[in-house]
């Protein structure tokens, strides 16, 4: 998740320092397409911080983290990784528009783990934060990770996985409208190639 | 008096900089939220355990560390000159790099001195940890000392990837990685095996944060102050191996050509 907010962030400013954003802009493809396989791919390589977290657990502290439900947690891992994207759609509209998209991009990502639970299940948190903790995606996304380590059979799967696909549908339609209307600003002020 | 006045402008310089990241409202709306986060998602494991002097030395361990992350910006942001195409100029001109580098990255613990504090602060009144006043403001000429010594640290780690400026934010994550893991942050340094340890005393914060939690526990004085010359020591070692370093590796990098414009 934070592989993709973190390239995704800055990914219109480069395009803009790099004077190739009107270029991108003006190819056929819907540049938010464009945008998505770009964040999809440094998403799904965050992926390996898995391997590593598991190796590391095995190898350093001899701790086996057993996964008692493969099917799971590779569905919950393919539904965060499209879900991140969509959600990182919407920083890359909004941060756009910053003197420094890096400052943004670093402020989010901590606040967005903590009230979604992903350390500590948000039970711990104060009562009101918990709606607010279903809204996100990640809160989603660690119910099911962590059952998927459990020995016990998991509880609503599918409608787990089925809120973690529309929250990541939902942000990437949010991200996709915002991205369009940047555009259309950037183009009436004829900045598209200017910071 | 010349090193003083090229500090001066570079301070300037890097300001500026800084203003261009952070504004009062982005700072207080942005990064503030983003620290006390991040404290709080690191202490709420010794909530989870169910272990208020576990939770207690988490809460204070990353409230501290977050000003050391942000001082550790001082990695890259030494590089910068690279980028900006300023890097040659520097070198040929008669003053050491030391004070323009410097300068231009003084900024970073000072925002680092302000984070820790308003993290601890913040984490404090949110975990509601046992504090006594006034005695705890002493605190704040600690954190000064702990996070002077890691930006030592970093100034050297800023040097050695003069000659690798495109390392710059492998060697910012992994240095900042070392700090958190092994500096008594989240877990004591006697956890980890003895060669770690060892490394750990040579690092900065091990020593600092110490003095904090004993201060914070209301230890002895002489306790205290043996923690905090500790980390003298090791703030100064580091900041004479960053001034011993520094315009070596300019010198090596003017004689093979390689002080180019980099991006």
């Amino acid at each position: 998740v934070q592989m993709g907010l973190f390239v995704a962030s800055e990914l219109i400013t480069r395009e803009r320092n790099g004077q190739t954003l009107e270029l991108v802009v003006a190819t056929r493809a819907p540049f938010f397409l464009v945008l998505m396989s770009r964040i999809l791919v440094p998403s799904a390589l965050g992926l390996l911080g898995f391997v590593e977290s598991w190796l590391i657990a095995r190898i350093a502290f001899d701790v086996n983290v057993e996964i008692h439900h493969p099917w799971v947690f590779a569905a919950t891992l393919l539904l965060t990784t499209l879900a991140s994207t969509g959600t990182a759609l919407i920083t890359a509209a909004l941060f756009c528009f910053s003197r420094s998209a890096r400052t943004l991009q670093a402020s989010i990502a901590f606040p967005l783990f903590l009230v979604a639970g992903v350390l500590v299940p948000v039970t711990f948190l104060p009562d009101w934060v918990e709606p607010l903790s279903r809204v996100i995606f990640a809160y989603w996304s660690a119910e099911l990770l962590r059952a998927a380590m459990q020995p016990g059979e998991p509880a609503d799967v599918l409608l787990k996985l089925a809120a973690i696909g529309v929250l990541g549908v939902a942000a990437g339609a949010v991200g996709a409208f915002l991205v369009h209307r940047m555009l259309q600003h950037l183009k009436r002020e004829g900045s598209l190639g200017l910071v | 008096l010349n090193a003083l006045r090229v500090f001066r402008y570079a301070f300037i310089v890097g300001r500026q900089e800084f203003g261009g990241f952070w504004s009062w409202y982005t700072w207080l709306g942005g990064w503030l939220p983003r620290i006390v986060a991040q404290a709080v998602f690191f202490a709420l494991l010794g909530e989870l355990l169910d272990q208020p002097d576990r939770l207690r030395f988490l809460a204070i361990g990353n409230a501290i560390l977050t000003g050391c992350v942000t001082t550790f910006l001082t990695v890259p942001a030494s590089t910068w000159d690279r980028g900006d195409g300023t890097y040659p100029l520097l070198v040929a001109s008669p003053s050491s790099l030391m004070p323009a580098i410097m300068g231009r990255t003084y900024v970073w613990p000072l925002n680092g001195v302000v984070t820790s504090c308003v993290a601890l602060a913040m984490v404090a009144a949110i975990f509601e940890l046992d504090l006594v006043w006034p005695g705890t403001l002493l605190v704040v000429p600690l954190v000064l000392l702990t996070i002077t010594s890691v930006y030592a640290f970093a100034l050297f780690l800023g040097a050695v990837i003069t000659r690798l400026p495109r390392a710059r934010n492998i060697v910012y994550n992994l240095g900042a990685i070392l700090l958190m893991a092994f500096c008594g942050v989240s877990v004591p340094v006697a956890f980890w095996p003895a060669w770690v340890e060892v490394m750990a005393h040579i690092l900065p914060l091990t020593h600092g944060l110490e003095a904090i939690r004993l201060l914070l526990d209301q230890a002895g004085a002489v306790e205290i102050l043996q923690w905090a010359c500790l980390e003298v020591l090791v703030g100064a070692a580091w900041l004479a191996a960053s001034l011993l370093l520094i315009d070596r590796m300019a010198n090596a990098g003017r004689q093979d050509g390689s002080i180019e414009f980099v991006t």
